[in-house]
């Protein structure tokens, strides 16, 4: 099954600047035969090429806050994410791993993301 | 201090699209230029988070659509934006070559629309914002400050209601906003007995850990634990479902060393001023 990824749209916010440069880490980097993403407007707006690869695919969602808005889109859009990852709730896990602005989310974040790669590639499909 | 409308960017979040990092980076820009924009969020606006109907009916609304398919545009539309500005990425920057000139080819545009409203050519006014007729409000370079008018409020930011003979203590907007998104609360037990500013459990966010100083004696007899799960309700709702401690006071005269609205809002511009002006020192 493919494994697609999904980041929050939260621009302008270091989280979500980590959400999508974790996304980046998995799509574009070492797993990326295994990882990739799909559009998250095409999802809300009813894309039906978009809303295939998400009813298709094992779906990670990587949301910047608790409000969770990318896992309610890839519901919306008939998806049934195996992982639903909330940066915050990852980093208040080890702390040390704060990111530093959305422009440049700075060592802290980078670690931040490779946290997530490692719990999404490590319990893929096991949300604890 | 500036009366002027703010502005709401709404770039287009595909990730996985030249247009969507076009977009991104325009807004970035945009946002890192002008005071009083705002970066929208497409899954915000699609779950429609108060907040963000909030800033999305009190503000200018540019739409910066990465592709043909307009899903900026199509849901600004769709949460009932009918005079929004939309920038279309493949109309404003296709003969632009090089990620970094496309977004400034963007951000020239929406400049260029800034400067001809400012100068009244096109001034399209945004409809005001749906808020109660107690909501104080004042705009300051990027803070717009909100204060509610029935409550009291302590020097450190924190707002007291008198309810029932108890005190319901919360986090004023303005420090929400100084502290950005918060991601983790700790608080205090039920029972805890604290002094006037005594410390009582602590706020992290992306920006800074806070203590929390109740600004009044007593015993805590409620605290608002749905913030151990959800911390960003104190971004979300400060002035409601982003309370902290209900308290049973030593003293309710205690609350008139407290300021109310109108001092408070004097205050906190004040304090703004400063932040504004320490930023640019930096």
């Amino acid at each position: 099954m493919k494994k697609v990824v999904v980041p929050c749209s939260g621009i302008g916010k270091a989280f979500g600047a980590v959400s999508r440069e974790t996304t980046h880490l998995l799509t574009q980097g070492m797993h990326s035969t295994d990882y990739r993403t799909v559009c998250l407007p095409l999802l809300m707006t009813d894309d039906t090429e978009a809303r295939q690869v998400i009813e298709e695919s094992e779906v990670y969602v990587v949301d910047g806050c608790p409000m969770k808005c990318a896992s309610v889109v890839v519901k919306h859009a008939g998806g049934k994410p195996v992982m639903e990852i909330i940066v915050p709730k990852v980093l208040a896990v080890n702390k040390d791993h704060r990111p530093a602005t959305v422009l440049d989310i700075g060592e802290g974040g980078r670690l931040l993301c490779e946290d997530i790669v490692r719990i999404i590639i490590e319990r893929g499909g096991k949300d604890e | 201090m500036s009366t002027a409308v703010r502005k709401y960017i709404l770039p287009c979040a595909g990730y996985d699209r030249p247009g969507g990092n076009t977009s991104r980076r325009a807004a970035e820009k945009l946002a890192s230029h002008h005071g009083d924009v705002t970066i929208g969020s497409m899954g915000a606006l699609f779950t429609q988070r108060p907040g963000e109907m909030r800033e999305l009916r009190s503000s200018r609304v540019i739409c910066i659509d990465g592709c043909g398919t307009k899903c900026a545009s199509v849901l600004a539309d769709a949460r009932g934006v009918k005079d929004a500005l939309i920038i279309s990425i493949p109309e404003v920057s296709s003969a632009v070559k090089g990620d970094q000139d496309k977004a400034q080819s963007v951000v020239d545009a929406v400049e260029a629309v800034f400067v001809r409203e400012a100068a009244g050519e096109k001034q399209t006014q945004a409809p005001e914002e749906e808020a109660g007729p107690e909501l104080l409000e004042e705009t300051f370079d990027k803070f717009t400050l909100r204060v509610k008018g029935d409550l009291r409020y302590s020097d450190n930011d924190f707002w007291v209601s008198v309810e029932n003979g108890n005190v319901r203590v919360g986090v004023s907007d303005f420090l929400q906003q100084m502290m950005s998104d918060v991601y983790y609360v700790r608080l205090a037990e039920v029972g805890t007995h604290i002094q006037m500013f005594d410390e009582a459990g602590a706020m992290e966010s992306t920006k800074t850990l806070l203590e929390i100083i109740v600004p009044v004696s007593g015993t805590i007899v409620e605290r608002n634990s749905k913030l151990e799960d959800s911390p960003e309700l104190i971004n979300e709702d400060p002035y409601g479902r982003g309370w902290l401690y209900v308290v049973n006071p030593d003293d309710i005269t205690e609350l008139e060393l407290l300021k109310n609205a109108s001092e408070y809002m004097t205050h906190a511009l004040s304090k703004a001023k400063k932040e504004i002006g320490k930023k640019v020192k930096d």
